[in-house]
């Protein structure tokens, strides 16, 4: 029996600790993924919130009105809310994805994914208490990081008739100033909206990031083979791999020649950049990709965000697909944001920071619910070889092909992408680049669907981007 | 010992189980008066008036006429109590029919308690016994053809009665396992056990089959006390399983595919047919809950399908918040506790293995049943004990309480004996 | 009641929930411990309490509780734990009516019950030998239980005050009985013709707490070990009372419980409390 007893109060102990297992996993869950499970569009119980409750205001940075809610009384007494979005239509196109509107189209954007804060879920008893004594229920006022003008801006001189996206980001805070993604959307008007116009490209959208995907291959190169800079490289317009000959080509053919690193950067050589991803092989480079957050389960706080994959299995890359995914084909698929996260890393000594949407929460009483505060992400890149390759993208800027993007009197850094795409006749154009100054620390990133190549097509954009960003 | 220090500790004993009841009595009525203000009926002031009565008299008078451990007792109507409460919430009619369930409860209860207090040769009964665990278990698979096409055909139906032999059998099953586990008949346990399993998954009903294997091997362990056999067991078990699912995964198993791709990312399933569907509503439920809950009266986890017999903790979770659901799962873990408590104080192997096999099993079920609502396991198929609306899940919960209970008032018993004797011996010294 | 206002109430009342669940818990938790440490506690005043009486090494009159059911061995979980032996033993339990079921705990053992080699399973009562690995053990049972032949007939073979004797923080208490009890000082009185008694015990008239036992134990000659089966064959000096009483020499008193060896320890915890 002495045995049996101590079994007994082991068993007795390892079972009372197994019940308690499932609520520990709840309240983890609750925290990681409690918000999105709440804002999902499956959620019943939030008609029920909103009833009765007048939704704050949302507000962008500078105190423009981009959402609103007019109450009225309707014929028996209670009271009735329409939301009103922002008075010009052009800004409210622009920031429909980022805030969202009634029908929840949109996916999780700030009417929704805030709901918390605009339905005031988050009040207190007492607060509660006195705001039903003063007769109507009020939602907190949520101030986003978003500059309407510069959105209204960047909406006028995207190309007309051509899907894509636009993202602007404070490096230092990881603020979006802009959030665009194209084709928009009138919030205000009762039509119907197509899926295409509901989708909000820059943060939802993933695609194979072209050329601007070589930042992350120089980065794993410098890091893992020593005489990569040193080295002279080959380019004959092409490259073969594998065994059946499959051929890394640059774009149109051209033959670089003898070139060095940094001008195989600036030319956007494709068959060096294939070169070297063989070379190193898949892990290094997948290992550097995990650094920036390619692979990563992306839970942001202020908003949702699809999360990027190296390629569709775990199992390692070889022969041509390695090659191509290291010049930013094959399997690779990014979201605009990320790509732009990606060169925001490279602006900020390495270290990537969280991308933010939320600038402060405030109750009608006054009192701050929420408030920004940078949050660093992960540290993708040492300093010095973020320093090596900001000096890099300087070149593309001012010598390579990001030679449209230059603005005279800043100093701009880029890299221009295009990335082929078998269904569409025109290939991607993206862009991602950054301004290297103390009070103008943005990075930006412009995909143009079905265009050209990024040089030709988004870079202009991020050009007039930039000279608006610089007051020029 | 003396007779002050017992009288002592027999009015300490009262103030605290006294404590106890009023709280539960308290929260029921607050409970209740709750739904009352939100929706006004002449039934809901009366079951405001009933529950804490009816909680106040079993706490008191039932102790006194059959002999039972008084913290078991309370503690079990505190989760009953609550799961009258939060049935009504949604379903007054299914409150009012969870009051009648735990009346036959309770009856079983008290069946348990005394056969397992009174009934000293239990080697007459085991024959019977195991024939009709058997004859039980295969009740379902003659009946059926009647019943065909479900996902799991573990009811057998008479007309409008419906029961799942499982649950009345799960007693007898522990009987079993007790008696041949503390005679040290280990391979006879486990080929018993597995002959029970083989019924149970041919019925397809994994959750109960997984319940009644975990709590054989807990049992066991406490009887071997060799991790080693356990290991090895739980070893083979695993392959065992995995070639079985292997072989059938397309045709016999493939409900059990279907859970498992559920389990794995319920949002991708949610619209097809026994898709996701559930999970996804119980995980918004639990998030709408947050920590603190929507109130009572104020949730709505009524959306999610079978949301009074599996997904009631979801419901608890949604209205009273997280928190609040680890208490409750505490309360489920003190139950635990005692029990194992009550089969340490036995002074008999099969009455200990007995009590620890009903702990064993309420552990494990709600582990399963918790586990499954919380997306951290694959749902199963099982009632959360006491909460779940459903009378054979409650009558044979209370049952397997009821068997602690009676190894509890043995215990007592005994004790009593020993005391009289050494006071009499002290009485009657110079 | 208005929505507004019930939702209020609501959201208020959920701490109201909150704070008594907690309590219930926390209560209840309390009572737990409270109550796992005071049975402790009674079973340390009740040091027999679950016993139903002990196995005393002969030789070196080493007493070991006995419990309901347990095992006897050298491993660490035994309930019994003797050096040398094998990791477990003997299985023993207590069954109401017919006396100590002893279950061999492998096929071939040189255990042997009362002369006999111990094969299946055999039912011991108060008095029998169990000689188990260079052990001889006797197993006495308190006085009280439910078995056949109970202990106060066996135990007027011998001194009464034999337990007292080794007990370890013990001061000992005179006899006071010592005179009216003749089976207490000397042997047991032969009537001519009978068999010698089974234990021929040579008393000390006044024991001494310090010192080792006086007397050796001596192997009794073989055809006076009882055997379970052969209850007939017992030598019964004296008739068997009808009313159970022990049996007493005219004009005696009974003796005093204290005297019966069975809870051999109470007499001094009691002056404790």
């Amino acid at each position: 029996m002495k045995q049996l007893r101590k079994s007994i109060r082991l068993c007795a102990l390892m079972l009372a600790v197994l019940m308690l297992l499932p609520m520990g996993y709840g309240a983890y869950s609750l925290l990681r993924y409690g918000t999105r499970w709440r804002t999902s569009e499956y959620n019943t119980y939030l008609t029920s919130m909103k009833s009765g409750v007048a939704a704050g205001s949302i507000y962008d940075r500078n105190g423009v009105v981009l959402a609103a809610t007019q109450t009225s009384a309707a014929a028996d007494g209670t009271p009735s809310f329409r939301r009103v979005y922002a008075q010009e239509e052009a800004v409210r196109r622009a920031v429909v994805h980022a805030v969202g509107d009634t029908r929840r189209n949109v996916k999780n954007a700030a009417e929704s994914f805030m709901a918390e804060y605009l339905y005031g879920a988050n009040m207190s008893f007492l607060e509660r208490l006195e705001q039903s004594r003063s007769g109507m229920l009020r939602g907190d006022d949520v101030t986003l990081t978003l500059d309407s003008r510069l959105s209204a801006y960047i909406a006028s001189v995207f190309p007309e008739n051509k899907n894509g996206a636009v993202v602007v980001m404070n490096y230092k805070t990881g603020e979006l100033y802009a959030l665009l993604s194209f084709p928009n959307f009138d919030p205000a008007d009762g039509t119907a909206v197509t899926v295409s116009q509901a989708l909000n490209r820059a943060t939802r959208w993933l695609s194979a990031p072209g050329s601007t995907f070589k930042i992350v291959t120089l980065a794993a190169a410098l890091q893992n083979l020593p005489d990569a800079e040193a080295r002279s490289y080959q380019c004959t317009g092409g490259v073969s791999f594998g065994e059946h000959e499959r051929t890394v080509r640059d774009y149109g053919g051209t033959a670089h020649g003898t070139l060095t690193l940094k001008r195989a950067f600036t030319q956007s050589c494709n068959s060096t950049f294939a070169i070297l991803a063989s070379e190193m092989g898949d892990k290094p480079l997948r290992r550097t990709a995990e650094a920036f957050g390619i692979g990563d389960d992306f839970t942001f706080r202020d908003l949702v965000v699809e999360n990027s994959a190296f390629s569709s299995s775990s199992a390692a890359l070889l022969g041509a697909d390695l090659a191509w995914t290291g010049a930013g084909q094959n399997q690779l698929a990014l979201t605009p944001l990320h790509m732009c996260m990606i060169a925001a890393a490279v602006a900020n000594d390495g270290v990537m920071m969280e991308p933010k949407l939320l600038l402060q929460a405030v109750s009608p009483a006054g009192t701050q619910r929420a408030a920004f505060a940078p949050a660093a992400y992960r540290t993708a890149l040492p300093s010095g070889i973020a320093a090596t390759v900001r000096e890099y993208m300087r070149e593309v800027t001012s010598s390579g092909t990001g030679r449209q993007a230059a603005v005279s009197g800043l100093s701009v850094c880029c890299k221009t992408g295009t990335a082929e795409i078998d269904t569409q006749e025109n290939d991607n154009a993206w862009f991602v680049g950054f301004i290297e100054n103390e009070n103008l620390p943005f990075a930006v990133c412009v995909v143009v669907q079905d265009s050209g190549t990024g040089g030709s097509v988004a870079a202009p954009v991020a050009q007039k981007i930039f000279r608006y960003l610089s007051g020029r | 010992m003396n007779i002050a220090l017992k009288a002592k500790k027999e009015k300490r004993k009262k103030t605290s189980q006294r404590l106890l009841t009023g709280t539960v009595m308290l929260f029921v009525f607050c409970g209740f008066l709750l739904l009352f203000l939100q929706a006004p009926s002449p039934r809901t002031a009366l079951m405001m008036a009933a529950v804490p009565l009816g909680v106040w008299a079993v706490n008191t008078f039932v102790p006194k006429l059959f002999p039972m451990d008084g913290l078991l007792l309370g503690l079990i109507n505190f989760l009953c109590a609550l799961g009258i409460l939060v049935q009504y919430r949604y379903n007054p009619a299914r409150g009012i029919a969870q009051c009648l369930n735990y009346s036959a409860g309770l009856i079983a209860m008290i069946a348990c308690t005394v056969a397992v207090r009174h009934i000293k040769n239990w080697k007459l009964l085991m024959l019977p016994i195991m024939a009709g665990c058997c004859a039980l278990m295969a009740l379902p698979l003659i009946f059926r053809a009647a019943s065909a096409g479900k996902g799991a055909t573990a009811w057998v139906e008479f007309g409008s009665f419906r029961m799942q032999p499982s649950e009345i059998v799960k007693i007898a099953y522990l009987f079993v396992l007790a008696y041949f586990l503390s005679r040290r008949r280990v391979l006879f346990s486990m080929v018993f056990t597995g002959l029970m399993l083989g019924f149970l998954v041919l019925q397809r009903d994994l959750g109960t089959a997984a319940i009644y294997g975990a709590t054989a091997l807990v049992m066991l362990y406490a009887a071997t006390s060799s991790l080693l056999l356990i290991g090895s067991i739980l070893g083979a078990g695993v392959a065992a399983v995995s070639v079985l699912y292997m072989l059938f995964k397309n045709s016999f198993f493939l409900t059990v595919q279907n859970r498992i791709n559920n389990w794995l990312d319920p949002f991708a399933t949610y619209d097809q047919l026994g898709g996701g569907y559930q999970i996804v509503q119980s995980l918004i439920a639990m998030a709408n809950g947050g920590w603190w809950g929507t109130g009572l009266g104020l949730g709505n986890a009524q959306v999610i399908p079978e949301f009074s017999t599996d997904f009631i903790f979801s419901a608890v979770m949604n209205e009273f918040g997280l928190v609040f659901s680890l208490l409750v799962l505490c309360v489920f873990a003190l139950i635990v506790l005692r029990s194992a408590d009550i089969a340490l104080r036995s002074t008999s192997a099969f009455h200990a293995m007995l009590a620890l096999g009903c702990a064993a099993l309420l552990a494990v079920q709600t582990f399963i049943i918790i586990g499954g609502v919380t997306k951290m396991i694959p749902m199963t198929g099982v009632t959360v004990p006491f909460l779940s609306y459903g009378g054979t899940s409650l009558v044979s919960c209370m049952g397997v309480m009821g068997m602690v209970q009676g190894v509890a008032s043995r215990n007592e018993r005994i004790l009593q004996e020993d005391q009289q004797l050494a006071e009499d011996s002290e009485e009657d010294m110079p | 009641m208005s929505s507004n206002a019930y939702q209020l109430l609501a959201l208020a009342a959920r701490a109201l929930f909150l704070f008594w669940g907690a309590l219930i818990v926390l209560r209840a938790a309390f009572n737990l411990l409270a109550q796992h440490r005071a049975r402790k506690r009674l079973l340390r005043l009740l040091p027999d309490a679950g016993m139903v009486g002990e196995m005393r090494d002969v030789e070196s009159n080493q007493a070991y509780p006995l419990p309901r059911e347990g095992v006897l061995g050298s491993g660490r979980g035994c309930d019994i734990r003797l050096k040398g032996l094998r990791r477990r033993q003997v299985n023993f339990a207590y069954v109401d009516g017919k006396g100590i079921l002893l279950t061999p705990c492998h096929r071939r053992t040189d255990t042997q019950l009362d002369g006999e080699p111990l094969r299946r399973s055999a039912y011991a009562l108060h008095g029998a030998i169990l000689q188990v690995g260079g052990y001889t053990l006797r197993i006495r049972l308190f006085a009280g239980l439910n078995v056949p032949h109970p202990a106060q007939y066996q135990e007027h073979w011998q001194p009464a005050y034999d337990d007292e004797l080794y007990a370890p923080d013990e001061t000992q208490m005179q006899n006071p009985y010592a005179a009216y009890m003749p089976w207490a000082q000397a042997v047991w009185p032969r009537e001519e013709g009978e068999d010698a008694p089974v234990f021929n015990y040579a008393p000390a008239p006044q024991p001494m707490p310090s010192q080792p036992p006086q007397h050796v134990y001596a192997p009794p000659p073989q055809q006076a070990y009882m055997q379970p089966s052969q209850e007939e064959e017992y030598p019964a000096p004296l008739p068997a009372p009808d009313s159970g009483e022990p049996f007493l020499p005219e004009q005696e008193q009974a003796p005093a419980p204290f005297d019966a060896p069975r809870r051999h320890r109470r007499s001094d915890r009691r002056r404790e409390v």
